[in-house]
């Protein structure tokens, strides 16, 4: 299968994911649970994914299946039609999906910032003027292209995931995948890290799969999947899945802070709108008509 | 605080010096260095004394710095010029005190070793200071390809350099932590014979392999994903150029060191 | 006052081309048996503060005055202030070098120079006031443990100096939920129950809030704000611009009272939150 890729945006004509009942067991690890239990999964092009489960629910095993770090024992891994894995596919499948780590730190490789978003153009044998031109237009994107020559042990956290991103979009992906990449940031930081991958998401169609544990960030994507002991559990929009609390309370894991005091106001007799999600319709619901006699 | 850690002495820049290419840098730097000891004469120092005097300029690189640099060989210096004083006998008595006395030869030649030792360090100095470590990696990559022959992974050494440029000041400041967090749990580092110190040292060096080895794993995969596989064909963002500066950087001190030879300078 | 510092400076590398001032001039107090917060954004000095109040790191100007004596340079002084006063790192699992969980916590206590009898006893007691079971635990690898377990033996590994401070650098970073609400209970037991002084270092105000009775807010190295909590989210504005987040539920609130709703916007907890609501609403209705 073939897919027509135009300036930006892109033809669609097939998923840009699709799982088909992964398996996998970590090695060394035989007798134990799977890791992952057969998990189905398709994801278009130019979605924002959030993956949500607690610990050890096989959220980043899955992750890692999507680049072919890791290639699973049963069922298969299509990116972009491409097979994980066929040995063959992998430099394009590294290229089409880029992946942000958790930690910033271990995953920069340079000694300067603009050296560290070149170096999977230089794995992909890219011309060095091709090299330079998508670099500065990465760091553009992300905001720091003054900190170009900058080494990465000077930036903040924050800055080095940028860094990363802008690593990974220099690469000009079809998809982008998070793995907790906030959880070692300072609130600022974790805002501007959002910001940058939810406007790459709206403005340039990348399609973003983000491992997250803080609900608030799952609220930013479009769609969200619920992962427990290697299986799915569900799969809908935010909206549906991070207001249901029963569900949500039953994995140890918690809605949105709007959506847990619509809850509890419910019980004192209020009345909120069903799917109550994000902070500022819970203000709106209050004043516009419980509050307001 | 990472901040204070700098790795090697670059000295962010734009002057011609730092433009050259970090291969014919490498290779005029040579060319000073042979030269410098085959001179033999005060006006052969001079003149590469100049040279050197006006390169520095012409980088821009402050005076102190290169203060800075000789600091570390100060009492090598001191040292070698008392032992020529001392020892190297000719010429008129300078000075006489009792039995010992301080010879023309020996000045001469004292002064002409510690200049030898000041242009050695300072032209060596004035190349790290133009270079980022990556571009001298880069450079001294070059020099090793030919053992590309006998099948020495070159370009895997060459990254491995880089990374661990990246690194150190990482596991620097990481050290710095660790230290004190033990002291806070008590931890004695200062005293107490060498094989206790020694024994003490556990408490450091156990999370700093342990630390190391998980950055170690984590690094791979993160290069894994973005598509890096040993032995593959991979480009370069920066391309050595070469111009005709570069040939002049390096024709020059060849020029020099053969003027030395020939008119034993 | 328990602690404080008068007019606390500090340069890093002083005198050279990389001094780098991080703290200027900062006069604060900690009182006997409180729980305060120290917030403020990344850089803003924290750290390198709480690592004055044990004497790791030694004041450029201004001094540290602990139970009425100076922090000075005494080094038999010191080794009592750091038994006093103890120091948990930002994620403190990362300093686990010991093959047993036993190993780990009596390390300090070993280090003080205790027979092993007392060590015992007290890598008994700081396992048990967090709340892990000592004979499961105490001869597993603290390699091997779940990263609740971990967090909690690094906290053990200094309470087992039985001190009479606990400051805790980013007690919860990279916990998930569950383990955050463990850690804070455990705070807040130590805190309420066995009576330490605790002082905890973070970025999240909902945190601070959370579980401090005072929350000291620095920022580039000076002090700009302290207060109880309730009086400090009030401040929204300002913590804004400092480019701290406020908790999401003051978000609400904050929200609610600049549509015109008479709602305090200081409320910590979900449960706060609905009453302050339900006062609201009741008022509202009697209006």
């Amino acid at each position: 299968m073939e897919v027509e890729q135009g300036e930006g945006g892109t033809v669609i004509t097939q998923p840009i994911i699709k799982t088909e009942g992964i398996k996998y067991v970590y090695p060394g690890e035989a007798g134990e649970a799977l890791a992952l239990a057969g998990v189905d999964l398709t994801v278009d092009q130019g979605e924002y994914l959030a993956v949500i489960g607690p610990n050890g629910s096989g959220k980043t095993t899955l992750l890692k299946h999507l680049n072919a770090l890791l290639i699973p024992a049963a069922g298969r891994v299509l990116v972009n039609g491409l097979d994980t894995a066929i040995e063959d596919n992998l430099p394009v499948i590294r290229a089409q999906c880029g992946m942000i780590f958790q930690n910033p730190d271990n995953q920069l490789v340079a000694t300067t910032v603009e050296e560290d978003v070149a170096f999977g153009l230089e794995n992909m044998a890219e011309s060095p003027v091709q090299i330079r031109a998508r670099v500065a237009e990465a760091l553009k994107t992300v905001g720091l292209e003054k900190l170009a020559q900058h080494p990465p042990h000077l930036l903040s956290g924050g800055e080095k995931q940028r860094v990363a991103v802008a690593g990974i979009l220099a690469m000009r992906p079809r998809c982008l995948l998070m793995d907790e990449p906030t959880a070692m940031l300072d609130p600022e930081s974790r805002a501007g890290v959002l910001d940058t991958v939810r406007s790459l998401n709206r403005s340039q169609g990348i399609t973003v799969i983000h491992v997250t544990h803080f609900p608030e960030e799952a609220a930013l994507a479009d769609r969200v999947l619920v992962l427990d002991r290697g299986k799915m559990i569900k799969d809908g929009s935010s909206r549906e899945i991070l207001t249901d609390l029963s569900l949500l309370h039953s994995l140890g894991l918690q809605g949105t802070v709007a959506a847990e005091l619509a809850a509890g106001l419910a019980k004192d007799g209020f009345t909120p709108p069903p799917g109550l999600l994000h902070g500022r319709e819970l203000v709106e619901y209050l004043c516009s008509s419980a509050l307001k006699s | 605080m990472s901040r204070n850690i700098t790795l090697g002495q670059y000295l962010p820049g734009d002057t011609f010096m730092h433009r050259l290419n970090p291969r014919f840098k490498l290779l005029s730097l040579l060319f000073v260095l042979t030269a410098l000891f085959w001179l033999k004469t005060f006006t052969g120092m001079g003149i590469l004394l100049l040279l050197l005097i006006l390169l520095t300029a012409a980088a821009r690189v402050p005076y102190r710095y290169l203060l800075r640099g000789l600091r570390p060989i100060l009492y090598i210096i001191l040292f070698t010029l008392v032992i020529y004083l001392f020892f190297t006998k000719g010429g008129v008595v300078l000075l006489r005190v009792g039995s010992v006395t301080i010879e023309q030869a020996g000045l001469f030649e004292g002064v002409f070793i510690i200049a030898r030792l000041i242009a050695l360090v300072t032209a060596s100095i004035l190349v790290t200071l133009t270079t980022t470590p990556l571009a001298l990696t880069h450079g001294l990559e070059f020099f090793l390809a030919p053992f590309k022959l006998i099948r020495l992974p070159v370009d895997e050494i060459a990254m491995i350099m880089m990374i661990a440029l990246r690194f150190i000041p990482t596991l620097m400041e990481e050290s710095q932590r660790l230290m004190r967090a033990q002291m806070a749990r008590g931890a004695d580092f200062e005293t107490g014979n060498i094989f206790r110190k020694a024994r003490n040292l556990t408490p450091l060096i156990v999370p700093l392999f342990v630390s190391a080895f998980r950055r170690a794993d984590e690094l791979a995969l993160a290069m894994e994903a973005r598509g890096y596989r040993i032995g593959a064909r991979r480009t370069r963002m920066r391309e050595e150029t070469v111009t005709w500066r570069d040939w002049i950087a390096v024709t020059a001190p060849a020029a020099l060191l053969a003027a030395v030879i020939i008119y034993a300078l | 006052m328990f602690i404080r510092t008068e007019e606390l400076t500090h340069v890093y590398m002083p005198g050279t081309p990389f001094a780098a001032t991080a703290l200027r001039g900062v006069t604060l107090a900690i009182e006997r048996g409180s729980c305060s917060a120290l917030i403020g954004p990344s850089g803003s000095g924290k750290s390198t503060l709480i690592q004055h109040l044990n004497g790791l790191l030694k004041a450029t100007a201004g001094r540290v005055v602990v139970d009425g004596r100076a922090v000075g340079e005494d080094r038999q002084e010191m080794l009592k202030l750091r038994r006093r006063v103890g120091l948990v790192f930002q994620m403190p699992e990362q300093q686990f070098f010991a093959e047993t969980v036993y190993d780990e916590i009596a390390f300090a206590p070993r280090n003080m120079g205790c027979n092993p009898g007392a060590v015992e006893a007290r890598v008994k007691q700081a396992l048990n006031q967090v709340g892990l079971d000592y004979g499961k635990l105490k001869d597993r690898s603290p390699f091997h443990l779940s990263a609740g377990q971990k967090r909690l033996t690094a906290v053990a590994a200094i309470l087992a100096l039985r001190p009479e401070v606990l400051i805790m650098d980013e007690p919860t970073a990279g916990l998930d939920p569950a383990n955050r609400q463990r850690l804070h209970d455990l705070l807040k037991t130590l805190n309420r129950e066995a009576g330490l002084t605790i002082l905890i270092v973070t970025h999240d105000l909902d945190q601070a809030a959370a579980l401090a009775d005072r929350i000291l807010v620095l920022n580039d190295g000076r002090l700009v704000m302290s207060g109880p909590p309730a009086e400090i989210l009030t401040r929204g504005a300002e913590l804004r611009r400092l480019g701290l987040a406020l908790p999401l539920l003051s978000e609400i609130m904050h929200g609610l009272s600049e549509r015109g709703l008479p709602v305090n916007t200081a409320v910590f907890s979900l449960d706060q939150a609905r009453r302050e609501i339900n006062r609201v609403r009741k008022q509202g209705a009697t209006l």
